[in-house]
């Protein structure tokens, strides 16, 4: 046991660490240049606030704020694609799924940026921030964030293992807007710069996923959003 | 091991025939259901801290299965139990030396049957009789030996391990951080099968939310405490886990009531909490283990999921080429890869009475048997996977470490390394003539097997 433990450790670290070895070490990291690409895009995309750009425009910088910030909370679940896949098919079974959580998102944020009114505004703000705090203390959130952490059974091998990856990044997708998709909308329709708001919103949705205790988490997000939502009437 | 001990628990089949120990646990016990069920020291609320269906308040729903917590979780929640109870005893006049006795079915013969206690007189008067049984063992009927044999668990020398690899103890699915839930081989084994068998299709033992209620719980529990101990005096690598694991803060209450709080590394050693069981094996001194890095590959899975209905079934694993030709260069290279054969994403919304055998390569028409046979496969908790306590959802995996079987098939000309059969069949015992109940034979819960797959590692 204890020389297996070495060798392969031993592999991990090796003095030289080829692209090969290191797409073997880390079995998310296409989904982590992803993330990293989803930054760089959204920063160079980023208008001073988004919801005065044109609707077309609009969806890249979506796509890519979700992957900067939404998709870092996936990669639990982009882990258990990348162990449940054969070693060959890896890399290709975790784009699979990210392209599919991402694809549900975009669908969302081409609807929303549609219908969502051009130009801050603030009684809009307020509304979505109260909505938001609301939809935050519902059991279809609950529900939403519970089925963040479903699994779906990924075949092996053939057309099975990539309709399966896909099937588990829109099913993920779906749960993840489920839980999230009103936040989203505050940071369409807030001032500000929506990369601000975007790092904000990932990093309560990454909590709120990985906490051991949601509900608790659920209530301290309403308190905080409420708050926010009095700042901004005042 | 100067320790003077206390506590012993004993074997309940082994206690001399003027022993009072069973007695005391009755007393006791119609003590605890006649206070309030709102005092934490009463037996409906201590049975709601492992379980409860109504309620969802912060102190109830707390049991820990499906991972590394399950040992030390049970073993601390024994422990204050165990205080209650004595507690109790004594107000009652008994002695202040109780201990909670243990069934250690494996034993065979009689030690197979539910303690006669347990089930005569049949009748509400008698505290540790619970109709809410399968009828077949309230009437006498003696377990299966596959429904008992700790022999997987016990051979099972990581306390933990990464996905797809077998352990003793259980995966690290710590709640919401991980996607699956990974019990361990001992919890698998005789545990879960224990509870479902005991439990039947609508019995309290095969119900998370129930279970407790059941006196004989908590004697299976004691036993399955006691297979922890035997395992670490078992050597050759077998550690409790160091880091995290020893951390977990768990919750409960003392025999006053007071809410109390404690870490796995506060019940590492049975003396620690002042007991030990009447056959307890010196430990040799241990250090804890570093959880392993090594991780086992996917190498096939089935294409499509199996329903188990109750009735045999079977599934077809194609193992993947390439992860065929690595698996025997690793062999070339003179290392010990292992074989795993994974149950995954296993669903189902209710919990299941039946007992599966898992079976390997057996040849088409033929009668699965023990040269197969791979281990079972029980369901216990299943239903209430995403319902219950820390608000999670997620898919149930279930691992056998079939090297050494694929190596006995192997010497038979019956494994090829490329296609690996899968069966299932119902385990069930023959009821004889004189055990005066008829087998239950409906509510076969279906479940479904996402996934069957097999990890090299």
């Amino acid at each position: 046991m204890a020389e297996v433990i070495t060798a392969s450790r031993a592999k991990l670290v090796g003095a030289v660490v080829g692209p090969r070895q290191m797409f073997a070490a880390r079995p998310a990291l296409p989904v982590e240049i992803l993330i990293v690409a989803g930054w760089i895009a959204a920063l160079a995309l980023t208008p001073r606030s988004m919801a005065a750009m044109a609707p077309s425009m609009g969806i890249g910088l979506w796509v890519a704020m979700v992957a900067a910030t939404m998709l870092p909370s996936a990669l639990p679940v982009v882990y258990h694609v990348a162990a449940n896949s054969l070693r060959r098919r890896r890399n290709r079974a975790v784009l699979l799924f990210a392209g599919a959580y991402l694809a549900m998102w975009a669908a969302f944020g081409a609807i929303a940026l549609a219908v969502l009114p051009h130009g801050a505004s603030r009684v809009v703000l307020v509304v979505m921030l109260l909505a938001a705090a609301g939809w935050q203390l519902t059991p279809w959130h609950r529900r939403a964030l519970r089925g963040c952490h479903r699994t779906s059974p990924l075949p092996a091998a053939g057309w099975r293992a990539d309709a399966a990856a896909v099937r588990f990044g829109a099913s993920n997708g779906g749960y993840c807007l489920g839980a999230s998709w009103c936040l989203m909308i505050v940071m369409c329709v807030a001032p500000g710069p929506p990369m601000l708001w975007a790092t904000a919103i990932g990093a309560g949705v990454f909590v709120q996923k990985t906490t051991e205790a949601p509900a608790h988490v659920a209530r301290l997000g309403a308190l905080a959003l409420l708050v926010v939502a009095l700042f901004a009437a005042i | 091991m100067a320790a003077v001990h206390n506590f012993i628990r004993r074997d309940v089949w082994k206690l001399p025939s003027a022993d009072r120990t069973l007695h005391w646990y009755a007393t006791a016990i119609s003590a605890m259901q006649a206070r309030d069920p709102a005092d934490p020291t009463s037996w409906h609320y201590q049975a709601s801290i492992h379980g409860d269906p109504n309620s969802t308040a912060p102190r109830f729903n707390q049991c820990k299965h499906g991972s590394w917590n399950f040992l030390s979780w049970h073993r601390l929640y024994l422990y204050y139990f165990e205080r209650i109870v004595r507690a109790a005893v004594v107000d009652a006049g008994g002695p202040s030396t109780w201990a909670l006795p243990y069934w250690n079915y494996e034993d065979g013969g009689n030690a197979a049957k539910l303690p006669t206690p347990f089930r005569q007189p049949a009748a509400a008067t008698n505290p540790l009789f619970v109709a809410q049984r399968r009828a077949t063992y309230n009437a006498g009927l003696a377990l299966l030996d596959k429904f008992t044999s700790s022999k997987s668990a016990m051979a099972t020398a990581a306390f933990t391990a990464a996905h797809g690899a077998t352990s003793f103890g259980g995966g690290q699915a710590d709640d919401m951080l991980w996607m699956a839930s990974e019990p361990g081989a001992v919890e698998m084994a005789p545990h879960d099968v224990i509870h479902v068998r005991i439990g039947g299709h609508t019995g309290w033992m095969n119900d998370l939310s129930l279970a407790a209620r059941d006196p004989i719980f908590w004697l299976h529990h004691a036993n399955i405490d006691r297979l922890w101990t035997q395992w670490l005096a078992l050597g050759h690598g077998r550690a409790n886990p160091a880091g995290k694991w020893l951390h977990r803060k768990f919750s409960y209450f003392d025999e006053h009531g007071a809410a109390v709080h404690n870490t796995a590394a506060d019940a590492l050693e049975t003396e620690m909490l002042h007991y030990s069981y009447a056959d307890q094996p010196a430990v040799p001194a241990h250090p804890h283990a570093a959880v392993s890095d090594r991780v086992p590959e996917l190498v096939g899975s089935s294409a499509a999921p199996v329903e188990l209905t109750g009735t045999a079934a079977s599934v077809h694993v194609a193992v993947d080429e390439r992860a065929r030709a690595g698996f025997a260069a690793q062999l070339a290279d003179g290392e010990s890869p292992r074989i795993y054969l994974n149950l995954d994403d296993v669903r189902s919304d209710s919990a299941p009475g039946t007992v599966y055998g898992v079976y390997v390569n057996v040849a088409q028409g033929a009668e699965p048997d023990d040269a197969h046979y791979a281990g079972t496969a029980s369901f216990f908790g299943l239903g209430r996977a995403g319902s219950r306590g820390a608000d999670r959802e997620h898919g149930y995996r279930l691992t056998y470490d079939i090297t050494d079987l694929a190596a006995g098939l192997s010497a038979r000309g019956e494994w090829d390394g490329a296609n690996v059969h899968v069966s299932f069949a119902p385990l069930d015992e023959e009821v004889p003539d004189d055990v005066d109940a008829s087998p239950e034979s409906s509510g076969h819960a279906p479940v479904t097997v996402g996934r069957v797959s097999i990890f090299h590692g």
